[in-house]
């Protein structure tokens, strides 16, 4: 005679509330994803493009460039994140270069934009996980806006006082303040190859790319 | 208990930080300004008062032997909730509150009222149960922070987001430096634990 299978009634009620209650929170999540999602993208993209437009007065539209040979060889620490060209009405008006460099509490993530003439337009710290109430003190205009920073340029490449340069590092932040000084330096150099390593994102290839070299120097 | 003595208990009696001493991480990592301390306590009370409420409305369909992967669960929905909807709403607070909005999901103060109060009380007193709970939590923050704030910055009330740089109460210069760092954060809840300690121990005399 054929015994009767043996049903775990109790393990499958286990089961099956446990199944339920995940299928109808999955269900919930994905109705506030969906309708929470645009909102976070737009506002992330608009974040992104309020941080170019204040690193680079005067542009009112930004094009990314994709990196070229030459960045990639420079970028071997993969410091630099995206570069901007920013255009006013059309004409270029230099350029934005978003990095992170090492500070003292983690990766300080800087946007430092760049005019035509190689000058440190303006600088924002986006994210930093520097001591707050001492290495936080770099994203403020005391530190930012220092005349030795805001002269700072591809001529003048900005140094601390204590590397012999002339930016007042943040009182009892040195390395944060270092961070930031690199980092302008590296935008400085990145921005240089602009032109040369780049290509913008319309696409020209690297036979065109060499022609648009000449046209990078006139600059 | 009535609801209404329920609801004033997670506030005095058994305040989750003051008497209870749960949830110690986010409370110490998040009280550096006033803004913040009231950004993650009102999340938190959300969070509490909705779990609170479904796992008391689920009390006799939940399973004893999967209960607590069942109270996870919910409380993870409206933790991820919170966090989406915080970044939508107020991307700078939800920045900077980061890492302590997923955090929640393991805050002891939520599973603890999932298990020891809303999975045996009715809905309502959960509910009531929640609120206070999480607005006992939120007072407390706020307390902490509030002497953290304005001993370690000389402001109050700084809200960045929303473009508020807060009253200046005497200059930045003078401010202790140390408060606003984790070490404040400990002595500042110790001080406030041993004040708390002293004042109901004295009542207690005197009765």
């Amino acid at each position: 005679m054929a015994r009767r299978p043996y049903i775990p009634w109790e393990q499958l009620r286990l089961m099956l509330v446990l199944t339920l209650i995940c299928a109808v929170s999955g269900g919930f999540l994905a109705l506030v994803d969906r309708a929470t999602a645009p909102r976070i993208q737009a506002r992330a993209e608009q974040a992104v493009l309020q941080s170019l437009a204040f690193c680079l007065p005067g542009a009112d539209e930004f094009q990314e460039v994709e990196a070229g040979p030459l960045l990639a060889r420079m970028n071997a620490d993969k410091e630099v994140r995206a570069v901007f060209r920013g255009f006013a009405g059309g004409v270029p008006a230099g350029v934005v270069v978003n990095l992170e460099t090492r500070g003292y509490g983690g990766p300080v993530s800087l946007m430092v934009g760049i005019t035509e003439d190689g000058r440190v337009a303006r600088v924002k710290v986006l994210n930093h996980s520097e001591t707050p109430g001492l290495g936080s003190k770099i994203t403020e205009e005391r530190f930012l806006e220092q005349p030795a920073l805001r002269r700072a340029g591809r001529e003048y490449p900005p140094a601390l006082t204590q590397d012999g340069g002339e930016v007042q590092a943040v009182a009892g932040a040195t390395i944060s303040s270092r961070a930031v000084v690199r980092g302008i330096n590296r935008a400085l150099e990145v921005a240089g190859t602009v032109g040369e390593g780049f290509t913008a994102h319309s696409g020209s290839g690297p036979e065109e790319n060499k022609q648009g070299n000449g046209g990078g120097d006139k600059e | 208990m009535k609801k209404r003595e329920v609801f004033l208990n997670g506030i005095f009696r058994e305040n989750p930080i003051f008497r209870l001493v749960l949830g110690m991480c986010p409370t110490l990592a998040v009280s550096v300004s006033m803004a913040n301390g009231l950004g993650m306590g009102l999340a938190v009370t959300f969070v509490l008062a909705c779990s609170n409420l479904i796992i008391a409305l689920l009390r006799n369909v939940i399973p004893k032997e999967v209960r607590i992967p069942c109270f996870i669960v919910i409380v993870a929905t409206f933790v991820t909730i919170t966090d989406k909807v915080m970044a939508a709403a107020v991307p700078g607070l939800h920045e900077v509150l980061g890492i302590f909005i997923p955090l929640i999901v393991v805050n002891c103060i939520i599973l603890g009222r999932a298990e020891a109060f809303a999975s045996r009380n009715t809905v309502g007193r959960s509910l009531f149960d929640g609120l206070g709970m999480g607005l006992g939590f939120s007072l407390s923050l706020v307390v902490i922070s509030f002497f953290r704030e304005l001993l370690g910055t000389g402001r109050l009330l700084a809200a960045g987001d929303f473009g508020f740089p807060g009253l200046q109460i005497f200059a930045e210069e003078y401010g202790a430096l140390m408060l606003i760092l984790p070490p404040g954060a400990f002595i500042t809840l110790g001080l406030l634990l041993a004040g708390i300690n002293w004042w109901s121990a004295k009542k207690g005399e005197e009765k």
